[in-house]
């Protein structure tokens, strides 16, 4: 019974795709409306952070600046995309409360629009690795397909997260703060900054078995050119399946209450 | 009503519907209450009552509204009218009992809801048109009808940010009944504006009641459930007390439950 409601709202959801992509484009358009750049302040703070960073940490972890750059310029935008899907996803309704007291709209409306927000931002973050790449004299290879894939596991890893979080994130405020703590600290033990061979031999184990790792690996290989690993794609894997196993039945089941914790 | 009787196309069945809000504390939101509630188990009863208050906004109703039913909610702030709209509207799921909707329902509780202060009016057409449900070449397509009702002349190109209340209510009013659904439930939405406008209100929301089967507004304005109304709901306490005729319950109203002492939430 639970399953199915959390199936009938997902593919409600998916119906009313022109609801979330409004919500979302509206999202963004008022957050930059007036300002010259636009959303391509995205794409410049980025620019920022991967270029200070890089001065910085290339000298400290005594990395050739250039190559050291095209991996940032990688890994940041994927981090985001991954580390905002998760500390987005307990907030999905609490952010929604005005249009969910007076649209009945499918909840999965709410999490597809979290989603759809952190690809736009990603999209435009990305775009960085082309005068990275220029500079570096690097190139894409066929293994940049394996990106599709990886796409697809962050859109899934959004649904489930949301479905889960953001039930638990409505009812219990303290959900959203505990995720964005866990987020940054999984910032520093997740190889964004450093490559993961420079992770001594004792402490692999860190990188191996951390699943944002995995999650940054299956979609930052491919963009250097790298076919992912199977370990990765494994862990990745598990995880989403342990993750709508336990997000299905919990959302198909409170789901309902979610106006009444707003 | 025996299972076997036929339903028709488009009703709204309650049965039993209780709607009971549990207030949170923030010691009753946090994770850790809860935790520690549930491993001590039964001891905390006493303890997890005085977290939670609960208003019980909808108590154990049972009602059908079949094709034809232009039905008016009457009742005291508070008395459950709202709350009941929303649950017709599928935003209240109901905590006991259920709620039966067949048909494809709009409700107009905030007129200006979804509409976004920076936006230009033509972009809050689109913007609304497409959570009304409709796609996005007919949300287009509803503009010129729209313009013509609201008579924005060139404002519609500006951020409706800079109209006038009376500008901003007619955009609203002209999108919200551009639809046409099966069941439309309404919130004292009309009676504002200027005698002109209210005049081509009445009769745009008159072309739009008569095209839906079925009709619930909730107003404290005799004179708006008298001209839309065939059917009087008394609210009170989360309750029916009178269900019938328009004359009937107003008088019903004014006689038992006017001016008497207004509702309390229970603990």
């Amino acid at each position: 019974m639970s399953y199915r409601n959390a199936v009938e709202d997902l593919a409600a959801g998916m119906r009313g795709w022109r609801i979330w992509t409004v919500l979302t484009s509206n999202e963004i358009r008022k957050r930059y409306r007036r300002s010259v750049l636009g959303q391509f302040w995205y794409t410049l703070s980025m620019a920022f952070t991967v270029c200070g960073i890089g001065f910085v940490y290339g000298a400290l972890l005594n990395q050739p600046y250039v190559e050291f750059l095209a991996y940032l310029a990688i890994s940041f935008p994927l981090w985001f995309l991954i580390a905002n899907i998760t500390s987005d996803s307990s907030q999905v309704f609490i952010n929604a409360e005005v249009p969910m007291k007076h649209y009945a709209f499918p909840g999965s409306t709410y999490i597809w629009q979290m989603i759809l927000r952190n690809l736009f931002i990603f999209a435009h973050n990305i775009v960085l690795i082309v005068p990275v790449f220029l500079l570096a004299g690097k190139a894409l290879t066929p293994a940049v397909i394996m990106v599709i894939p990886a796409l697809a596991a962050y859109i899934l890893t959004g649904l489930w997260l949301g479905m889960l979080f953001g039930i638990l994130g409505t009812r219990f405020r303290d959900v959203p703060q505990i995720l964005s703590s866990i987020t940054s600290m999984a910032f520093f033990i997740t190889p964004v900054m450093f490559r993961p061979v420079l992770m001594p031999e004792q402490f692999r184990f860190i990188v191996d078995h951390n699943p944002f790792a995995a999650l940054l690996a299956i979609g930052r290989d491919p963009l250097l050119g790298q076919w992912p690993r199977l370990s990765d794609w494994g862990l990745v894997g598990l995880i989403t399946l342990v993750g709508f196993a336990i997000a299905m039945p919990v959302y198909g089941k409170y789901r309902r209450f979610v106006q009444y914790w707003l | 009503m025996t299972p076997s009787e036929a339903l028709p196309d488009v009703y709204i069945k309650l049965d039993r519907a209780t709607i009971d809000f549990q207030l949170f504390s923030a010691s009753g939101r946090s994770l850790k209450n809860a935790i520690l509630r549930r491993s001590v188990g039964g001891q905390i009863a006493t303890d997890a009552s005085g977290h939670a208050t609960s208003v019980k906004a909808l108590d154990n109703v049972s009602l059908m509204l079949g094709p034809g039913t232009r039905l008016g909610l009457v009742g005291r702030n508070g008395a459950g009218k709202t709350t009941l709209l929303r649950a017709l509207a599928g935003i209240y799921e109901p905590t006991a009992g259920t709620i039966t909707v067949k048909g494809s329902c709009a409700s107009m509780t905030d007129l200006t809801m979804g509409m976004d202060g920076d936006a230009t009016g033509r972009e809050n057409i689109f913007l609304r048109g497409v959570y009304l449900g409709l796609t996005f070449a007919e949300a287009r397509s509803i503009e010129a009808d729209i313009l013509d009702f609201s008579q924005l002349g060139e404002f519609i190109d500006l951020p409706v940010r800079t109209y006038s209340s009376g500008m901003l209510l007619r955009l609203a009013f002209a999108v919200s009944t551009c639809i046409r659904p099966d069941i439309l439930v309404m919130d004292e939405v009309i009676g504002v504006g200027d005698q002109d406008f209210f005049e081509r209100a009445e009769k745009r929301l008159n072309a739009l009641i008569d095209k839906t089967q079925v009709f619930v507004v909730a107003s404290h304005d005799n004179d708006i459930i008298r001209r839309f109304c065939t059917r009087v709901i008394v609210l009170d306490h989360g309750s029916i007390a009178f269900d019938g005729d328009v004359e009937g319950g107003l008088a019903y109203y004014d006689a038992n439950i006017r001016g008497k002492e207004p509702p309390r939430p229970s603990a």
